[in-house]
């Protein structure tokens, strides 16, 4: 899983969300996790950004 | 200080090679008072002497009334007699089945735990120096209650991360962040902003990390966090912990 990818979309995530604290939180988070995990999360941060501009499109 | 503190090292380094079981339960009584008693006296080896003026006591009595009383509402997170000695059989018990045969192991094991500790409750760990400052940017169309879903949508996948991973583990998931945060100002003396904290002050956070000790027991989920001294301090609060429990029950039984 790629871990750059995963920290670029947390950071606009979580930018929006004006959340630095839970940023970091997952960025720490993600590289411990099983691959299994990190294909989840990396999944579910990738679906609510796209959400989140979609909605500011 | 030293030679005590490698003392306490070894004692867990021996636990864990030997996979001891433990027999007998450690903790028979546990009410608030002894175990302020038993953290006040490791405070004041510690650390120094305590401040005990009427008002502190009363300070110190509500704060660990306020965390019992917390502790008894959830499940998962008892702090009553039979809580604590089921805790920290269970725990004994969960170092063993982690199959680990040094310290070094076990505290490699220990970060999914310790990363528990911080998605438990996202937003309430302090932020850390020389992560990237983000650009606050609107956000127009969420509604709270969106938001709101976002995030439990978040938390629920982190939940369920823990679970599975920390029960593979063998290691009973106990949410804990003001504990950790508690040891960490407790062991460096100073608070958030970088303040110096009174003697007082520290007694306060040391029952705090107290709590977290008494039920992790083995205190190797702050092992990511924290230095050989927090490690060292937390298990003292154990033993003297449990040793005044123990002492109690003792004078009690007779």
């Amino acid at each position: 899983m790629d871990i750059q990818e995963f920290e670029k979309n947390v950071e606009k995530l979580f930018s929006y969300e004006k959340n630095t604290e839970e940023m970091n939180m997952w960025k720490k988070v993600f590289p411990i996790l099983p691959p299994q995990y990190q294909k989840e999360l990396f999944d579910l941060i990738a679906k609510q950004l796209k959400e989140i501009e979609n909605k500011n499109i | 200080m030293q030679g005590s503190k490698n003392e306490g090292l070894n004692e867990i380094d021996s636990r864990i090679e030997g996979q001891q079981e433990i027999k007998e339960p450690l903790v028979e009584v546990v009410t608030e008072q002894q175990r302020i008693d038993g953290i006040l006296k490791v405070v004041e080896e510690e650390i120094g002497s305590v401040e005990t003026t009427e008002s502190s006591l009363d300070s110190l009595s509500e704060y660990a009334t306020n965390i019992v009383g917390l502790e008894t509402e959830e499940s998962g997170r008892l702090m009553t007699d039979t809580g604590v000695k089921s805790a920290l059989e269970k725990n004994s018990m969960n170092m063993a089945e982690l199959g680990a045969s040094t310290k070094d192991e076990i505290l490699g094991a220990a970060s999914p735990l310790s990363a528990g500790v911080i998605l438990d409750k996202p937003g309430t760990v302090s932020p850390e120096e020389g992560l990237p400052v983000m650009e606050a940017k609107e956000i127009p169309m969420l509604s709270p209650e969106e938001l709101k879903r976002r995030e439990d949508e978040r938390r629920s996948l982190a939940k369920k991360i823990l679970d599975n991973e920390l029960t593979k583990r063998g290691i009973r998931y106990i949410p804990f962040v003001e504990p950790l945060q508690d040891t960490i100002k407790a062991v460096s003396g100073k608070g958030s902003e970088g303040e110096d904290l009174s003697k007082f002050e520290r007694t306060i956070h040391v029952i705090g990390a107290g709590r977290g000790a008494i039920m992790d027991a083995s205190g190797i989920s702050f092992a990511d966090k924290l230095s050989d001294d927090g490690l060292y301090l937390l298990r003292k609060i154990w033993e003297r912990s449990r040793d005044a429990n123990k002492k109690t029950a003792d004078v009690n039984k007779k």
